[in-house]
C-alpha cells in the first residue's frame, strides 16, 4: 500500500470506530463494520504493523498466534505449547519438571503465562494480559530467576535436550470425529469463541452473518482458574538477583563485526523497552562519536532486522554523536526508542537513516569513515524541520580563503564549505566556527569543483551581495547560477 | 508538516492528526524517493498503526 491507501484506510477506520463507538447501529451493521475492520487488518500486512497484527491475530487465530510470538522468542525450544485447558497444560509442562513454559488462552480473560522457575518447582503464572503484558511479565522473572536456557544455549549444549520435548496443544486431532463427547467437550472453548482459528477460510458474508449471531449472544462461559502461585512466595525461590543487571541466560554480548560488544543497562526510561546500550572494550574511542544501542528481542538474530543510524543533537541544535539502533522491527519503533533514549539527556534527534550492516560494519569504528557511510550510503527515513547534515571537524580545513564580512552566526547556522582535489575548504562560516571550540561536527552546506564551482565564481557572486552576507544567502545565489 | 513533525517527535498523539489534511498531503506528495513522501509515510504508518490499536476491542 502507497501513502495515500493508508491515509484512505486511516480515515474509513475513523468513521467505523465512530460508529461502533456511539452504538447506533443495527446488529447487521455491527457485524458488517467488524467484518471490514478484519478485512483492514489482513490490508495491513507490512512488518510495521506487526505489533497491531498479533493482537489481531491473538483474538481471530489464538493458536497460530501463540506459535509465531514463541517462534520470535529466545526461548522457543523451552516453549511446551499453547492451551485453552488448565489440566492440559499441566501435564504438558510438567512432563519436563526442569524448565519450561508454556500459553494458556481463554477468549475472556486473554492469555496467561506458565513458567517453572527452577527444576522440579512448581510453575509460576502471570496475571492474564495481553501476549506483550505476559511477555514482559516472562523477561522479569527470566532476569530475576534465569529460568530458561535460550535456544542458542540449548542448542550448545546438546546434554541440556536429552529429555525429550513434546510440544502439546489441546487441540484435538483433525482425523478424530468431532461427534465423539470428549472431543465435543475439548472444543468447546474454540466453538464458544467469536473468531475461529479458521478464519481466513470463512467467506465474508457467513463470517458477517457468524458475527452477527454472535454480537446478540452473551457469554457464559465458565471460569475456572487455578489460583496462582505467587511469585512474591519465598518457598517458591530461593534467590532473587539484581533486576537492574542482565539476566545471566540472556546473551551477554555481540559480535560486531570483528570486535565484541558488552550489553550495557541504560536509564529506565529506556530499560522499560528493552533496549541496552552496546560498549565495545577494544574501541573505547567510539563512544566520543557513536551511541550503539540493541533491542533484546531477538539478539541473536539482530543483523536479519534493519539497522537505523541517527544524528543526535542537544537543545541547542549542537551535534552531539550518531546513534546506532540494532534489533528493532521497523521505523516506528526507531522514532519511539530513539526519542526514549535521548529524552533524559535533553537531546533530540535530527534525522534517522537505514544502513546495511555491510556498509555499518566497515565504518562504525571511525567518525569520519562514519560520516561518509551516513552521508553517502544510508537512506533517509525521516528528518526534522529544517535539517542540515553535520560534518566532522576535522574534515574540512578552516582557514578561509575569499575574505567578506559574514552575517551573525548562532548554533543552527551552517558553513558554507567547497569540495576540490580531496580537500574540504570553508567559503562562510567564520562567525559559526568562533562560537565554540569544543563542536565536533557543523551542519554544513557543501560546493563541489567538479560541479563547476570556482573560487572566482564564488567570488563574483560575493562581490554582488551586500554586506554582511548571510550564509543561505551566498548558498542560493551560488545554486541559481549553476542552475542558470 | 509541521504538525507531522510534532507527532513524529511525540509531541501530539496521532488521534490530534487532521486525517482529511493528511490525505491531502498524501496526493500532494506521490513520489515514494521524496523526503517528503518519506516523513508522511512515516507519519501515516504511526496514526494508522494507532487506528488499528483502537480497532482491536472491536474485533
Amino acid at each position: 500500500m502507497n501513502a495515500l491507501e493508508k491515509a484512505l484506510l486511516v480515515k474509513e477506520l475513523h468513521h467505523l470506530l465512530n460508529d461502533l463507538e456511539h452504538g447506533s447501529l443495527s446488529f447487521f451493521e455491527i457485524a458488517k463494520s467488524k467484518s471490514r475492520l478484519i478485512e483492514i487488518f489482513r490490508l495491513c500486512d507490512e512488518p510495521i504493523f506487526k505489533k497491531q497484527l498479533l493482537k489481531f491475530k491473538s483474538q481471530t487465530q489464538p493458536e497460530q498466534a501463540a506459535t509465531d510470538f514463541a517462534n520470535q522468542t529466545l526461548f522457543k525450544l523451552s516453549y511446551r505449547g499453547f492451551f485453552q485447558q488448565d489440566h492440559d497444560l499441566q501435564q504438558a509442562l510438567y512432563q519436563n519438571a526442569e524448565s519450561g513454559w508454556a500459553i494458556l488462552y481463554r477468549p475472556a480473560q486473554g492469555w496467561q503465562m506458565w513458567l517453572i522457575p527452577a527444576s522440579n518447582r512448581s510453575a509460576l503464572t502471570s496475571v492474564w494480559g495481553s501476549l506483550d503484558d505476559i511477555y514482559r511479565w516472562m523477561l522479569e522473572q527470566q532476569q530475576r530467576y534465569s529460568c530458561l536456557k535460550t535456544d542458542d544455549k540449548l542448542k550448545q549444549k546438546p546434554g541440556m535436550l536429552e529429555q525429550p520435548i513434546t510440544l502439546t496443544s489441546a487441540k484435538p486431532e483433525t482425523n478424530l470425529s468431532p461427534d465423539t463427547p470428549a472431543i465435543q467437550q475439548q472444543n468447546q472453548v474454540y466453538n464458544s469463541s467469536l473468531l475461529e482459528p479458521k478464519v481466513d477460510i470463512i467467506p465474508a458474508s457467513d463470517h458477517v452473518n457468524r458475527i452477527a449471531s454472535e454480537v446478540q449472544q452473551t457469554n457464559t462461559q465458565g471460569i475456572n482458574e487455578l489460583p496462582p502461585i505467587s511469585e512474591d512466595n519465598p518457598q517458591a525461590i530461593p534467590a532473587i538477583t539484581n533486576q537492574k543487571s542482565i539476566s545471566k541466560d540472556f546473551p551477554q554480548t555481540v559480535e560486531l563485526a570483528s570486535y565484541i560488544a558488552h550489553l550495557q543497562p541504560l536509564h529506565e526510561k529506556i530499560a522499560a523497552e528493552a533496549v541496552y546500550g552496546l560498549e565495545v572494550p577494544s574501541l573505547p574511542e567510539i563512544s566520543q562519536y557513536v551511541d550503539l544501542l540493541i533491542h533484546a528481542s531477538d539478539l541473536e538474530n539482530w543483523q536479519e532486522r534493519p539497522i537505523y543510524l541517527a544524528e543526535q543533537i542537544d537543545s541547542q541544535n549542537c551535534f552531539r554523536k550518531y546513534l546506532v539502533l540494532f534489533g528493532v522491527e521497523n521505523q516506528i519503533q526507531t522514532v519511539h526508542v530513539m526519542h526514549r533514549f535521548t529524552e533524559p539527556y535533553q537531546h533530540r534527534i535530527a534525522a534517522i537513516k537505514e544502513i546495511s550492516w555491510e556498509d555499518l560494519a566497515e565504518t562504525f569504528t571511525g567518525f569520519d569513515a562514519l560520516f561518509y557511510s551516513y552521508a553517502q550510503k544510508a537512506a533517509l527515513i525521516w528528518k526534522n524541520e529544517n535539517y542540515l547534515p553535520f560534518i566532522p571537524a576535522q574534515l574540512f580545513q578552516t582557514q578561509k580563503f575569499i575574505q567578506f564580512e559574514e552575517s551573525p552566526a548562532d548554533f543552527k547556522t551552517p558553513l558554507l564549505l567547497l569540495k576540490e582535489r580531496q580537500k574540504i575548504r570553508v567559503i562562510h562560516g567564520q562567525n559559526r566556527l568562533n562560537l565554540s571550540q569544543t563542536e565536533s561536527a557543523y551542519p554544513y552546506f557543501l560546493l563541489e569543483r567538479h560541479h563547476g564551482v570556482s573560487w572566482q565564481l564564488i567570488q563574483n557572486i560575493i562581490a554582488q551581495l551586500e554586506s554582511p552576507i548571510d550564509c543561505y544567502q551566498l548558498y542560493e545565489a551560488i545554486q541559481k547560477h549553476i542552475s542558470d | 508538516m509541521y504538525e507531522l513533525q510534532a507527532l513524529i517527535q511525540g509531541k501530539i498523539p496521532p488521534q490530534a492528526i487532521n486525517i482529511d489534511r493528511l490525505i491531502v498531503l498524501a496526493e500532494g506528495y506521490p513520489i515514494p524517493n521524496s523526503a517528503e513522501y518519506k516523513l508522511l509515510e512515516l507519519a501515516i504508518n504511526m496514526v494508522l498503526a494507532s487506528y488499528l490499536e483502537k480497532a482491536q476491542k472491536y474485533l
